[in-house]
């Protein structure tokens, strides 16, 4: 049974004299949601989580878990994955998942916990070793399983990816995407990474001074960030200075409004987001040259020089992109969404 | 099975942290009290109920005082360079069977006092084992010793507490593997390293020395045995011969001053060493010693020979023949199953009452807490036995008949408790937050928590503090002396009876015994474990 | 986290402790027992009680004073307990502390049958105690550094220049050193006796804990390192260490003068004693013959009351000694005295 999470009026404090960490926080995840918490290091987020997860008390406020169809606030079985896994070291892989489900019959935990084991595709090599002697891949689904073991009404996920190298953490994501939408439960993640919140989650929201500024779907938050800190925290920038359009550097193309009725302070710039460029071929304005083209993972970073200017920006292909380009922005969804 | 077909568990309690006073704080502080109480009756006046003073020593003996407090700061001195010599060669270095050699180590400590300065004297002393085998080096010695045998007293005393200080000191070693080990040898000189190590360790050095000042004051057996008069003979001379409780325990008071002020500062000097391992710990980083192993494995075999293996062959060469010491043995048959029984009672109810006490102290990081669960330490076994026997002639002056060997049963596991209660706090605080609270969310109950998660993780050290009680208890002498009812007397009594005035190889005999009762459970639980015993 | 540590079940291993605990704390004796405090050296004085257990079958709970006590920490534990004794016998190794709880009123009268042979200085007029076998305080030498004919014949030749240094006394505040002096100030009067320690103490004499430590140290003297030749002791502590070999050997101080001390060992029940039945058939045991005759023939080599027993070898061929003429109630009255300025005078 998936959970609801209501946090009302939470707020946060260390003690006495330190600035409060979470600031009369009011927000809901509705059962069966997964919900990605972002934010920087500092925002609040870990212990927004901890709270809901009972390991802290709010200094003010309160956090109602209710069933689904109910607002009966009975306390759910809560799964989470730490930071750092929080493994214990002495027990067994299977140990570890058998603890979770005590108070069962001995053959009916055993049975269960090689069905979460093996929902989390741990090797059953892997099920009688310890912590110390997993790899971290294996480390990860185990602590995945612990999690998923009782059947939680709410999971929790504190940035579960962080000690992973890039490929694990790819296939980890799949995992968890998987078996997150085949139990249904309702799952908040933490993480720095926006787009990791972005694929596992249906809402992202973002914290910041220990407020929820933001909440939305992927798209929306991505597209729609109402302030520049907001948008650094959800997805990569551009810094478009005004110079560049004044000496028509960098141009709106056709159909995208330019803010040319505003006036411009003298060193405002605009940020815009990557996918808001285009690169087009020589023409009226293709002053940029390329100066350096290297791989980013499956994409290309393109080091463009005019002059004394010079900027970076990320393109998908660089098939097909000549000595000298010249840059357009171009808009999606909203001409007016560009940040100052 | 379809995991999405499996109902969830349904939980009735509450995932709740732990706060405030719970069941757990209640049994913390009842334990102390009860195992405390008799210390704080100690001070009270003597009523009609208490033993009529026979002879009153005038005054406090400060000038030895002073004397005790000399020997025992420079034996304090000595022990620690012994044992950051000793903690450096076992933890910062690749040298062969390092488990071996820290557990041979340890054996000072573990052994009785009183055997262990028996055997320096058997070897070292006048027509000992030296004096026989090589006379020219042995009145080379003597030339250094002086007639109240301060300077002896002061080297058997860092002998019998040197491993303690490698303990303490090792742990800070271990810190500094993953503090930046490499880098300092990558950056700097010899001497500049020495020095960087030494600051980096200097609160461990802190506490090393004051722990062995808090010990070695307190200490009893060995000046006693070497007849040199420091403070505690002061106090055990109104004890014993004039029954002057009260003026024995105003006479402790500048002692104990000194000792728990010492041993609850510890908890001070340490109040920012944190051990907290979440992960497990990466392969230290290791000295390659290489040709100069042999050297280093050589000075270390020295002085194991030099201060164990030499004292324990001239005990055995004092016991004459294998058939006097195996009569010796039987004649003390009955005093081996009273000192089994009752160190096995207290080390089981102070390895307990160290896991109540130890696992309620370790759940936070308060200086204040560490002092008061450190300050047992300094009080010295004399102390507390008189302060039992104070205590229950006060509440039962009639009816010791009845109670048997149960107030040393009591004092023995008090004596023993702070070690125990130390070592489980130590534990309690390796025991990462996070596997606490992933434990919590888990759900089971709190005693299946404490079973299968805190249970299990402190059990080692929980072990390792019921030797440490055991060995206490199998070499006490002062508590067995004071509370002992008639005709259950302890191998340490028998051996303190026939110490300077029964046959030597009778006494040389009881010390063998001793010592392999009270090295045993040690050598056992090396061979279990694979590891030295952590004391502190 | 060792492997045992998960492996072994702890609920089975603190079963099996706690059961061992109890099983031993619990097989505790039922039947007849004595309570004795024993200030008599443990090698001699146990296996006697040992054969008085075998032949009577009553279990005699022995309580052994420590070294440097002996018999005034037993002593003084008697009068602490006074208004609840634990103790039925007191077996002491002198005299004058005996006569000192009796007249406390801390022991009771009972004169053994056993004992009827004894001469009558042995036995108390009133019936508190009764003797058994006797020591001589003597002048230990080592033998191999002190010719015969340079041993002392006198205690005042110990405060002689020669022996400057040389010399070992236990400490006077207990024991047999604590008596001797109270009779020396019976003996040669305050003003001289005082006299004789002072000038005692000027010589640098060592003060070591028992006359067992003076023996040990006669015993391993060496010009270079340890030179104490000569020491105060009783005829049991040389004995024992010319059993074990050691080169040690004795002379009765005093002899043609007023004599040395002869401190014969006592036994007397405590009034109010738990088990008096028990109390008293060891009481007879302890006063018999043959127990003398084994303290005199054992390894201790105590001197015989009863001129009829025969003396032990070492005994037999140095003779008998020549006693100081006192009486008890001399001693007594001179041992707080003697106390007191010994105890401002000796510090060990």
């Amino acid at each position: 049974m998936a959970y609801r999470i209501e946090c009302i009026d939470v707020s946060k404090r260390f003690c006495e004299d330190a600035p409060p960490v979470l600031k009369e926080i009011n927000w809901t995840v509705e059962p069966g949601r997964v919900v990605g918490l972002v934010g920087a290091s500092g925002a609040g987020k870990t212990t927004l989580l901890r709270i809901i997860a009972g390991l802290e008390c709010c200094s003010g406020g309160r956090v109602v878990l209710s069933p689904q169809d109910s607002v009966d606030a009975r306390r759910p079985t809560i799964g989470m994955v730490f930071q750092n896994l929080a493994l214990w070291p002495h027990l067994t892989a299977r140990r570890q998942v058998e603890y979770v489900l005590g108070g069962l019959p001995r053959r009916q935990r055993r049975e269960r916990a090689a069905t979460v084991l093996k929902e989390t595709r741990l090797l059953p090599a892997a099920w009688d070793r310890r912590p110390a002697e997993l790899s971290g891949g294996e480390a990860q689904r185990l602590a995945l399983a612990r999690a998923l073991a009782a059947g939680p009404g709410i999971l929790l996920l504190d940035e579960p990816l962080a000690q992973l190298d890039a490929p694990l953490r790819g296939e980890m994501l799949d995992l968890v995407t998987e078996v997150i939408d085949a139990r249904g439960v309702t799952t908040v993640l933490v993480t720095h990474h926006a787009a990791e919140a972005m694929m596992l989650g249906d809402r992202i929201a973002v914290v910041q001074d220990g407020r929820i500024e933001m909440e939305g779907a992927a798209e929306e938050v991505f597209w729609q960030a109402p302030s520049l800190q907001i948008a650094r925290l959800t997805g990569p920038l551009v810094r478009l200075p005004r110079s560049y359009f004044a000496e028509k550097l960098v141009a709106f193309n056709q159909g995208s409004a330019a803010p040319a009725a505003r006036e411009w302070a003298d060193d405002e710039c605009i940020y815009v987001r990557p996918q808001q460029l285009r690169l087009v071929g020589p023409g009226e304005h293709n002053q940029w040259k390329v100066a350096d083209c290297r791989p980013d993972g499956a994409d290309w970073r393109l080091a463009l020089t005019c002059g004394s200017h010079r900027i970076a920006i990320v393109v998908p292909q660089a098939a097909g992109i000549g000595q000298s380009v010249a840059i357009e922005v171009k808009s999606r969804p909203s001409p007016d969404r560009l940040l100052r | 099975m379809d995991p999405r077909a499996l109902p969830p568990i349904n939980r009735s309690g509450a995932a709740r942290r732990f706060r405030g006073a719970t069941a757990g704080s209640l049994a913390a502080i009842l334990v102390t009290a009860l195992l405390l109480a008799p210390l704080a009756w100690a001070w009270m006046p003597e009523g009609s109920a208490g033993p009529a003073r026979v002879t009153v020593l005038p005054g406090i003996p400060w000038k030895t005082l002073a004397v005790s407090l000399a020997v025992t700061a420079t034996a304090g001195a000595l022990a620690v360079i012994i044992g950051a010599a000793l903690a450096a060669a076992l933890v910062l270095t690749d040298l062969p069977g390092r488990a071996f050699w820290a557990t041979v180590a340890l054996v000072p400590f573990v052994c009785p006092a009183t055997v262990w300065a028996l055997g320096q004297a058997y070897c070292y002393g006048s027509g000992g084992l030296m004096e026989r085998c090589w006379p020219a080096a042995w009145h080379g010695l003597r030339a250094f010793s002086d007639p109240r045998h301060y300077i002896a007293t002061c080297l058997v005393l860092a002998g019998v507490h040197a491993p303690l200080a490698m303990l303490i000191i090792g742990r800070g070693l271990g810190r500094l593997q993953h503090a930046g080990l490499e880098a300092a040898a990558l950056f700097l000189t010899p001497w500049a390293r020495v020095r960087w190590a030494a600051g980096a360790i200097r609160q461990e050095v802190a506490a090393a020395f004051l722990l062995v000042l808090a010990l070695g004051l307190g200490n009893f057996g060995v000046p006693h045995v070497l007849q040199c008069p420091l403070y505690s003979n002061e106090i055990y001379l109104r004890v014993a011969n004039y029954l002057d409780h009260a003026g024995a325990m105003q006479a402790a008071l500048p002692l104990l001053a000194v000792t728990v002020a010492a041993a609850a500062a510890i908890a001070w000097a340490e109040r920012k060493t944190a051990y907290v391992q979440a992960h497990p710990a990466p392969p230290p980083a290791r000295v390659r010693l290489g040709r100069k192993a042999w050297l280093v494995g050589g000075l270390l075999t020295a002085y194991l020979a030099g201060t164990s293996l030499l004292p324990t062959a001239a005990i055995i060469g004092e016991c004459r023949s294998p058939g006097s010491f195996l009569k010796v043995v039987s004649d003390a048959a009955e005093e081996t199953e009273n000192t089994l029984w009752i160190a096995l009672a207290a080390s089981l109810v102070a390895c307990l009452a160290g896991v109540v006490v130890g696992s309620w102290v370790g759940r936070s990081w308060r200086v204040g807490l560490d002092a008061v669960t450190m300050a047992p330490l300094g009080v010295p076994a004399l102390i507390l036995g008189l302060a039992y026997l104070r205590f229950f002639n006060a509440w039962l002056p009639a009816g010791w008949a009845l109670v048997g060997s149960g107030p040393l049963v009591l004092a023995m596991a008090a004596r023993g408790w702070p070690f125990t209660t130390r070592l489980i706090v130590a534990a309690r605080r390796r025991i990462a937050p996070e596997w606490q609270e992933a434990a919590e969310l888990a759900g089971p109950g709190s005693v299946a928590r404490w079973r299968r998660i805190d249970g299990p993780m402190i059990l080692d050290h929980a072990v390792a503090g019921a030797v440490v009680a055991f060995v206490l208890a199998v070499g006490d002498v002062e508590i067995s002396h004071l509370l002992s009812s008639p005709g259950s007397g302890t191998l340490a009594m028998r051996l303190f009876t026939f110490l300077h005035f029964g046959p030597t190889h009778v006494a040389a005999g009881l010390s063998l015994l001793l010592l392999a009762l009270a090295a045993a459970p040690v050598i056992v639980y090396f061979l279990l474990t694979d590891r030295c015993l952590r004391i502190i | 986290m060792s492997a045992w540590c998960i492996r072994i079940r702890p609920a089975v291993a603190a079963a099996a402790v706690i059961g061992l605990v109890c099983w031993s704390g619990c097989t505790r004796h039922a039947g007849p027992e004595v309570v004795v405090y024993v200030a008599v050296d443990r090698g001699q004085s146990e296996p006697i009680l040992r054969e008085f257990e075998a032949q009577t079958g009553i279990l005699a709970r022995a309580v052994y004073d420590a070294e440097a006590a002996k018999t005034t920490g037993l002593v003084t534990r008697l009068v602490a307990e006074e208004a609840a004794p634990r103790c039925d016998v007191f077996w002491n190794n002198e005299l004058v502390q005996t006569l000192m709880l009796a007249d406390r009123g801390i022991l009771e009268r009972f004169e053994p049958s056993a004992a009827a042979d004894l001469p009558a200085e042995f036995r108390d007029t009133a019936g508190y105690w009764t003797g058994i076998a006797s020591r001589a305080r003597v002048i230990v030498y080592n033998t191999r550094h002190v010719a015969a004919d340079e041993v002392p014949r006198s205690i005042f030749e110990l405060a002689e220049p020669k022996w400057k240094g040389k010399v070992a006394v236990a400490n006077p505040q207990y024991g047999t050193t604590r008596t001797h002096v109270a009779a020396l100030f019976a003996a040669l009067g305050r003003q001289r006796a005082c006299e004789f320690l002072r000038r005692l103490l000027e010589n640098e004499v060592r003060i070591v804990d028992g006359n067992a430590m003076v023996k040990n140290l006669v015993a391993r003297a060496h010009p270079d390192a340890s030179p104490i030749y000569l020491g105060l002791t009783d005829t049991d502590d040389v004995l024992s260490g010319q059993a074990d070999g050691e080169p040690v050997s004795m002379v009765y101080p005093d002899q043609d003068t007023f004599g040395t001390l002869v401190v014969p060992s006592t036994v007397c029940l405590i009034r109010g004693a738990s088990h008096p039945a028990a109390a008293r058939r060891l009481i007879e045991y302890l006063a018999g013959a043959d127990v003398e005759r084994r303290l005199a023939s054992g390894r201790a080599g105590f001197i015989p009351l009863r001129a009829a027993t025969p003396a032990g070898r070492a005994i037999d061929q140095l003779g008998r000694p020549r006693a100081m003429k006192l009486t008890s109630r001399e001693l007594l009255e001179q041992l707080e005295p003697s106390s007191q300025w010994t105890r401002e005078h000796f510090h060990p």
